[in-house]
């Protein structure tokens, strides 16, 4: 949705509890937050779970009258929150699939194109992404692959533009050197 | 690889399941059950549903609340707020010592010196509150009062008067450390002229004034002449420095003139202490 003020209007009536804005929202978020949440679980299972948990959780928040200022920063927040509480519900040790950067799937149809690309030099940059660490990941995730504006990203982590500026560009560095080795 | 390279590769991941792309089947199914779970029974009739009408002008009389009302709101608080002081201040620039708006046209003087930087600047103006501190005590003497009410007045006047004096005293001893500086001795020249004038109108005050009056008000007066002839003095003191230090500002028979003009008021003052101290004999006896 490039149209700021049509964004500005569907957010207010996902606010006023509106079901279809917020199905509307739902089309808006849902990949860069599955995204956001793949990036740190690496499981599709469990990050189609917690996904489902998030835009759960961020209506019946809204549902309870509780005011949300800023929605895009928000539902990251409860993104965030929910991969926390999942580890430690879980437990469980996170499983090494950076080594050869390539994550579990869920079942047999698997990509088989995808497998086929990963192969190619994107598999590089795909494990030197795994191979980064959090911070550095989740920017470089954010700003290029859920394309994010600089503002955008500056309200979700809650940093200043400044900041993000600095650390896209040490992450985008780290990933340059994971790639070269 | 360049920086160019790899965002290129990060951009063709984004529809790869190996780099978070959620699967489409997926996507619709949860939608789905999301949207069966969030969506309330049907509406009754009655309940009209908010058109993106209303969505607008909630949005739009934020944007106005938040940009125009409130500055505005804050700019006309702020507007009268300026409003309101000068009209006092424009009020107490009248008032005299023991008045009520007196404070305010204190604190305006204040305000004015401190925002004034420069030291001979600053002196200058000083020098001319003085002046009003003159101004004020002749007014008080004139006005038909009680004489406690009249003795309780001048002597607010003359302690007023007496307090920035000293203040030109001592900021005058403070930037008198050059007394080569050419801003230094013109200010010293008129606080040398501006405080004869001073004691003098002081001493011609007080002589006019009723004899309680005068009896009440003998001692803050010459405490008021003795500061205003010290600072005269010390003015004076930075004009023959001047003088002595071959910087040629200051002519001999400047310097001549100046000095016979202070001894000269001196001699009247001594006089004129004697002539009251007599007086007192004159009257104990």
């Amino acid at each position: 949705m490039k149209n700021p003020l049509a964004q500005k209007i569907l957010f207010l009536k996902v606010k006023n509890q509106d079901p279809d804005a917020y199905g509307q929202f739902y089309d808006l978020y849902v990949k860069r937050i599955y995204r956001f949440i793949f990036f740190k679980v690496n499981s599709v299972s469990d990050t189609q779970d917690i996904t489902s948990e998030v835009f759960l959780k961020v209506w019946q928040y809204l549902k309870e009258g509780k005011e949300v200022k800023n929605l895009n920063a928000f539902v990251y927040l409860i993104a965030r929150n929910s991969v926390v509480d999942f580890f430690r519900a879980r437990q469980r040790q996170a499983e090494n699939l950076q080594t050869d950067g390539l994550p579990e799937v869920a079942d047999k149809n698997q990509d088989l194109l995808g497998r086929q690309i990963l192969e190619s030099d994107l598999n590089s940059t795909l494990k030197g992404l795994n191979n980064l660490k959090d911070e550095y990941r989740e920017i470089i995730v954010l700003r290029f692959l859920d394309e994010l504006s600089i503002s955008e990203i500056a309200e979700v982590l809650n940093k200043s533009k400044g900041s993000v500026r600095i650390l896209l560009h040490r992450a985008l560095k780290a990933l340059k050197d994971n790639v070269s080795h | 690889m360049d920086n160019k390279k790899i965002i290129k590769n990060l951009k063709n991941l984004r529809s790869l399941e190996a780099a978070g792309a959620p699967r489409e089947l997926w996507l619709l199914s949860n939608r789905e059950t999301l949207m069966s779970q969030i969506k309330p029974a049907p509406a009754p009739e009655y309940q009209a549903a908010k058109t993106d009408g209303v969505y607008y002008w909630q949005y739009f009389s934020g944007l106005f609340k938040q940009k125009v009302l409130q500055p505005a709101v804050s700019f006309i608080s702020i507007l009268m707020l300026m409003l309101t002081y000068t009209a006092m201040a424009s009020v107490a620039s009248a008032s005299l010592p023991g008045d009520m708006l007196y404070p305010v046209k204190a604190t305006g003087e204040k305000v004015s010196i401190a925002l004034t930087f420069e030291n001979d600047k600053k002196l200058e103006l000083q020098m001319n509150f003085v002046g009003r501190r003159v101004d004020e005590l002749t007014q008080l003497a004139k006005k038909d009062e009680t004489t406690e009410v009249k003795a309780r007045k001048i002597s607010l006047a003359v302690k007023k008067l007496t307090q920035d004096v000293q203040s030109v005293k001592d900021n005058l001893d403070k930037i008198s450390v050059k007394p080569e500086d050419s801003k230094v001795v013109e200010v010293a020249k008129v606080i040398d002229s501006k405080t004869l004038e001073v004691e003098q109108n002081i001493a011609l005050v007080h002589q006019q004034l009723p004899e309680e009056v005068k009896g009440e008000v003998a001692q803050d007066v010459q405490k008021a002449i003795s500061t205003a002839e010290e600072a005269g003095t010390s003015a004076l003191g930075v004009i023959v420095e001047n003088h002595n230090s071959g910087e040629n500002k200051v002519s001999e028979s400047e310097v001549t003139s100046r000095v016979a003009e202070r001894i000269k008021n001196v001699e009247q003052n001594i006089a004129q202490v004697q002539l009251s101290a007599l007086q007192v004999s004159t009257t104990t006896v």
